[in-house]
């Protein structure tokens, strides 16, 4: 009975002790995280602040966080696409329309991608392109957030047919070299891009027309 | 004492490092290599964990019920590496997105694990806390080593200023994964074959 009683005990403590160290390690966690969300929410913004600007063409003299951020403000509206649940970004409203960045999400080999595209104000041709968020094989599909990749994109029209750059002029406006060893990645980041641009650009390329 | 403390140094530094005796800490060692930048803030991270996590685990050992023994090490081990993770997304941001999984993969690498069992849970936390110093700095030499190779010769550049001439062309090589591995074979190679021997060590 009293083996019994100890073995109870000894479960009991083992208990005690997970849920207290537990407890005191959430604490600590929790008073560091809520000391430091507000610095982390600035540098989160910023990241998609500098994104847009540079998806809209717009390369800032300086990349400190004050200064991308007081360009943002002076350049840059965020819109909500009418009688749709999506947003957009208008890129110099103020002295004539520079350009239109949308932001994207979509699913990669791996996990999400998300990132903004550029357009020029006449919605034909995109202004670039970049990625905020991915998850793919770092040295294979995580290279879609190299300069070469996204750089690519500038130019061009799409929706993407094809994953090349061999062929006549009218073919590269519709076509983007792929990654070597990640045609997963590539083939999936067609699709996210090619669902934009139907989806949000065509539809925001109609609407601009009918208010005219 | 003193004794002691040198041998905890030369244990962690030489004679039994992590990395190229105990083939731990691999895959970061392949991953963050390719900027000296990149593994400078993986390092400090890594020898930031292991010594508190070794202070802690020490601290507590006598308390630590055995049966949980694992569970409660791998709690303190992945408190520690939140810790850093959230510092580096507050003051470091664009390291840690650089860095990206790899600082939450603090937690999956051997050698925190390693030293906690092996010596902070039954050892008193000074001599733990020398342990986890010894032992994270055993690795971050390796891993700097590494990385001042693979930036000169992949980027021809050291903490990201350029040091080799505008006729430099770079070794692509060295900065995808298949360049750490050489790298890394080669460092193994140099320490066990050239000099562990002369020292009769090997």
């Amino acid at each position: 009975m009293p083996e019994r009683k100890t073995v109870w005990l000894k479960s009991l403590y083992t208990i005690v002790f997970m849920t207290g160290l537990t407890a005191l390690f959430i604490t600590v966690l929790s008073a560091l995280f809520l000391k430091t969300r507000p610095l982390i929410e600035i540098n989160e913004a910023y990241d998609v602040k500098l994104a847009v600007l540079r998806a809209a063409g717009i390369s800032p003299e300086s990349t400190e966080a004050s200064d991308v951020i007081s360009l943002y403000d002076l350049l840059v509206e965020e819109k909500e696409f009418p009688a749709e649940k999506w947003n957009y970004y208008q890129v110099g409203a103020e002295e004539g329309l520079h350009a239109f960045v949308f932001p994207f999400r979509g699913a990669g080999l791996w996990g999400e991608i998300e990132g903004v595209l550029g357009y020029d104000a006449s919605l034909e041709h995109i202004t670039g392109m970049d990625i905020l968020k991915q998850n793919e094989t770092p040295g294979l599909g995580g290279r879609i957030g190299e300069d070469w990749f996204k750089d690519q994109f500038i130019g061009k029209q799409g929706p993407f047919t094809e994953l090349t750059q061999n062929g006549g002029e009218e073919k590269l406006l519709y076509s983007f070299q792929a990654i070597t060893g990640a045609t997963s990645t590539s083939a999936a980041f067609q699709s996210i891009i090619n669902e934009l641009i139907e989806k949000h650009v065509k539809a925001l390329r109609r609407h601009l027309e009918e208010e005219r | 004492m003193k004794g002691d403390t040198h041998k905890l140094f030369r244990d962690g530094l030489f004679k039994n490092n992590p990395v190229f005796i105990q083939i731990l800490g691999i895959c970061s060692t392949l991953a963050v290599t390719n900027t000296v930048k990149n593994t400078a803030v993986m390092v400090a991270g890594l020898l930031f964990v292991v010594a508190f996590s070794n202070l802690t685990i020490s601290f507590l050992r006598k308390a630590i019920p055995s049966r949980v023994r694992m569970m409660a090490e791998g709690l303190i081990i992945a408190s520690f590496v939140i810790i850093v993770d959230i510092v580096l997304k507050a003051y470091l941001w664009d390291i840690s997105k650089q860095l990206g999984p790899y600082v939450g993969l603090i937690i999956t690498n051997c050698i925190i694990m390693g030293r906690a069992e092996a010596f902070a849970i039954s050892n008193p936390p000074w001599p733990s806390f020398l342990d986890g110093v010894a032992s994270g700095l055993g690795y971050a030499y390796v891993l700097l080593s590494i990385a001042i190779v693979r930036e000169l010769l992949g980027y021809g550049t050291l903490w990201g200023i350029r040091i080799m001439g505008e006729g430099w062309v770079n070794w692509t090589m060295m900065v995808m994964a298949s360049g750490a591995f050489f790298m890394l074979a080669l460092f193994i190679w140099i320490m066990k074959g050239v000099v562990f021997r002369e020292r009769g060590e090997a």
